[in-house]
């Protein structure tokens, strides 16, 4: 056992302390004798005993508190619903959007339904009628639909083509001539 | 308890406490060092060594102490944040206690102390607590050779900084 009072020792004994060489046992004797030092103390012997009073003030206790692991708890599930919360509103976004895609994606067909329905034989046969005045002979007639009618383009062998813009009547059963254009 | 054994419970219970301090932090949004809460909730638990038996499980009542643990860190950033604590840590700076509070021992210990590395500051505490280097090293997720090395490193520099204050 190193004699703590021989000054020599003592000084061999810090130095092993500083390059963390001590064991626990020696380290106890080296705080014990510094403790209870008496002034005045060698300037190396004052820096030791500072130094061991450094660390001895780092140790101290603590109170284990349920309260604080309560807090915890607390802490972290508010935690958890406010993602909670977070990840609700993202899905009742995208079930609005699904919603909003299902009622709305079955009107925009029937609007392109009603912007360019389909000509019937029966409208056909009427605009050919009411092109008959302004036709010539051998005319060929191309119908294509439009907003609320159609367009009638008609060409002849000797004539330049000509185009006819005809519109249904609200009623829906007749139709008559809008506007036309003709080439010459 | 065994020494051993401590050693055992830090080592399995290490990873576990470790994902509850850093989704804590992360949950309080809090830019803080996981490990560091895990080194001080082992260092707790190697305080109350001679109560484990109390408990069933040594591993309920680490996760206990980490809770404890960060809270108590929660707490203290909140206070360093306050306005107050800023205007004293200014007081509390080199120049001004170089010339007000030059002879006052305690102050001279706590802002040396303050100078070290939070890691470093731990490992003087834990030997100084009693701890044994592989126990320490344990706790710390190290090597005892780099344990040794680390409070070796810790001691000299807070001998030399102490001797530059008290000059």
């Amino acid at each position: 056992m190193t004699n703590i009072y021989d000054i020599t020792k003592r000084r061999q004994l810090a130095e092993k302390y500083l390059n963390a060489e001590t064991s626990a046992e020696e380290e106890r004797m080296l705080r014990d004798f510094y403790s209870h030092a008496e002034e005045p103390l060698a300037p190396e012997d004052e820096d030791m005993r500072l130094l061991m009073d450094a660390t001895d003030r780092l140790s101290g206790g603590f109170v284990l508190s349920d309260e604080k692991a309560e807090e915890f708890d607390r802490l972290m599930q508010k935690g958890s619903k406010k993602s909670k919360i977070v990840a609700l509103r993202w899905i009742v976004s995208a079930v609005a959007a699904i919603i909003c895609a299902v009622l709305f994606l079955p009107v925009r067909p029937t609007d392109n339904a009603k912007e360019q329905p389909e000509i019937s034989t029966s409208e056909l046969l009427e605009a050919i009628n009411i092109l008959s005045d302004v036709g010539g002979d051998n005319m060929t007639i191309t119908a294509s639909s439009c907003n609320d009618g159609f367009i009638i383009k008609t060409s002849t062998s000797n004539e330049p083509p000509s185009s006819y813009i005809l519109r249904r009547c609200s009623d829906g059963t007749s139709i008559e001539l809008k506007s036309q254009v003709i080439n010459f | 308890m065994e020494s051993q054994d401590f050693q055992n419970i830090a080592i399995s219970v290490h990873p576990k406490l470790m994902n509850l301090c850093r989704s804590f932090f992360n949950r309080q949004e809090l830019a803080y060092d996981a490990e560091d809460a895990v080194q001080e909730t082992l260092l707790r638990l190697w305080q109350m060594r001679d109560r484990l038996s109390e408990y069933q499980k040594p591993e309920a009542l680490a996760m206990l102490i980490a809770k404890n643990v960060c809270i108590d860190i929660l707490k203290l950033n909140k206070e360093q944040h306050e306005p107050l604590d800023e205007a004293r840590n200014i007081i509390g700076n080199v120049q001004a206690d170089q010339s007000m509070i030059a002879h006052d021992t305690e102050r001279i210990i706590s802002n040396a102390v303050a100078r070290l590395p939070r890691t470093q500051q731990r490992m003087l505490m834990m030997r100084a607590e009693g701890m044994s280097m592989v126990e320490i090293a344990a706790t710390c997720n190290a090597t005892p050779t780099s344990t040794k090395t680390m409070i070796c490193a810790a001691r000299k520099k807070l001998m030399e900084i102490l001797k530059i204050r008290r000059d």
